[in-house]
């Protein structure tokens, strides 16, 4: 495009030089979207589902007027990215408004989905204005595995189905997986059918306790000899490790600030009932967007990066800081304080930076 | 002469002000191009915004050269590429 006054730029290119424009500087660029906690499947491992018919969880939820206006504001703020997630998002009636109302303020949108309660319609709304990526997660790639996993008869077929149906409609799509002690032993199976359809696929394998403070997921991690191999198995993801490791050797990362990730500096996060917090799992402090503006609240929020550390743990010393996923949100999930170290990802951290010398050496 | 065809915005482009940039997101779009977004230097933000009511060149030329004191030819050549590059990504129509 030879035009002085109009470019036209990859996203993702732009997106970069936007955020190195911004030097570390606040601005509410991307945020998560959570529309309801409730689901039509009961996943074992799920940190926020309730059952699709839990009437307080519905009540709870933001009515349509609400979610727009808040789009409204966050539109306004500068919001460009925004992910739509739940619970199950298309078990909301209003949700396809919802998503037509974000894209004609010019949002971004992405779409997290378990694909199983799409039908053509919907599909077909999809298709007219498309969204920026739906990510459908796979529980198994058998009918028995999957629905172990959801609890639910039929959902496998749905979800299949539900894929077909983005797919027949060339929506930009990519397939994620959990992974359980259960479903494990088909990640090769499902990275298979994620390559046959040409779609990417991507797996975590870290399960965080519910948000209700129930440890019940727990009982279906993987072991750290199993995570490790996860990445034994996977060169691209073993070779990021040590590229992490060679990145921060040797600094303290979480020597001073309790936040010393990038939450809240161009994301943030919204639950269904409108508190605005700096992130996912870090959900305290959240302010609700029911009572305060975007603005004030995203203003609010910011104090947080400014929060120095308390305790005396040791992360401060720790240099093994980049290939650990400790932060205050899994310290708030399993020890209800932002700083104290979960053990478990302690200890992945050092038999990770051990495995990751050997291959180095 | 100028021509009396009129521009007017496609309303499947909308027009948004990220950090200090003036960028163009498509709603309605081909898949190919769904990984692309439009930007606007100030002359085609200015432009963009004269264009909430569907305009002829000559009102844009006219307009611009009101605004901004820079060297008419350039002035008028990037308004004429900016009008045909908007035209083909479909962001402007002619009425």
């Amino acid at each position: 495009m030879d035009c002085p006054t109009l470019d036209e730029l990859y996203l993702d290119e732009w997106s970069t030089g936007l955020l190195a424009k911004l030097r570390g500087r606040r601005y509410p660029l991307s945020g998560m979207f959570e529309l309801t906690d409730r689901c039509n499947l009961g996943c074992v491992h799920c940190y926020i589902n309730q059952p699709a018919t839990n009437q307080a969880a519905r009540d709870s939820e933001l009515t349509t007027s609400q979610v727009k206006k808040i789009l409204d504001q966050l539109v306004e703020a500068g919001c460009l990215f925004l992910t739509f997630t739940g619970g199950e998002v298309l078990l909301r009636s209003d949700f396809t408004e919802i998503y037509q109302y974000a894209r004609q303020l010019g949002i971004l949108v992405t779409i997290f989905t378990n694909a199983t309660l799409l039908t053509p319609r919907i599909a077909d709304l999809l298709a007219e204005s498309r969204p920026r990526l739906v990510e459908v997660t796979l529980y198994g790639a058998t009918r028995e595995t999957y629905e172990k996993v959801t609890g639910v008869a039929g959902s496998y077929d749905r979800c299949m189905r539900g894929i077909d149906l983005l797919v027949e409609r060339n929506l930009s799509l990519n397939l994620k997986s959990i992974l359980l002690s259960i479903n494990l032993h088909e990640l090769p199976a499902m990275r298979a059918f994620a390559e046959q359809r040409g779609l990417d696929f991507r797996y975590d394998g870290l399960l965080w306790p519910r948000l209700d403070g129930c440890a019940k997921p727990f009982d279906y991690r993987l072991s750290l000899q199993e995570l490790l191999a996860l990445d034994d198995g996977n060169p691209e993801r073993q070779a990021e490790w040590e590229r992490i490791a060679a990145s921060y050797s040797g600094q303290a990362l979480r020597a001073e600030y309790v936040f010393s990730c990038g939450a809240g500096l161009q994301s943030f996060h919204i639950d269904s009932t409108g508190k605005l917090s700096i992130c996912t799992m870090a959900r305290h402090p959240a302010y609700d967007l029911n009572r305060t503006t975007f603005n004030e609240a995203w203003e609010r929020l910011g104090d947080l990066r400014k929060l120095k550390r308390e305790k005396t743990t040791i992360c401060q010393t720790c240099t093994l800081g980049g290939l650990c996923s400790q932060c205050p949100g899994w310290s708030q999930s399993v020890h209800g304080d932002n700083e104290t170290p979960v053990e478990f990802l302690c200890e992945l951290a050092h038999f990770r930076a051990a495995r990751v010398k050997e291959c180095i050496m | 002469m100028l021509s009396e065809t009129r521009y007017e915005r496609n309303p499947d482009f909308i027009y948004r002000k990220i950090v200090d940039e003036s960028v163009l997101v498509p709603i309605h779009h081909d898949v190919a191009d769904m990984d692309c977004i439009y930007t606007l230097n100030g002359m085609g933000a200015f432009l963009w915004e004269r264009l909430a009511q569907p305009a002829t060149q000559a009102e844009l030329e006219a307009a611009v050269l009101v605004e901004y004191d820079a060297d008419l030819e350039v002035l008028v050549t990037d308004l004429e590429k900016f009008l045909v590059e908007m035209t083909t990504i479909g962001a402007l129509r002619k009425g």
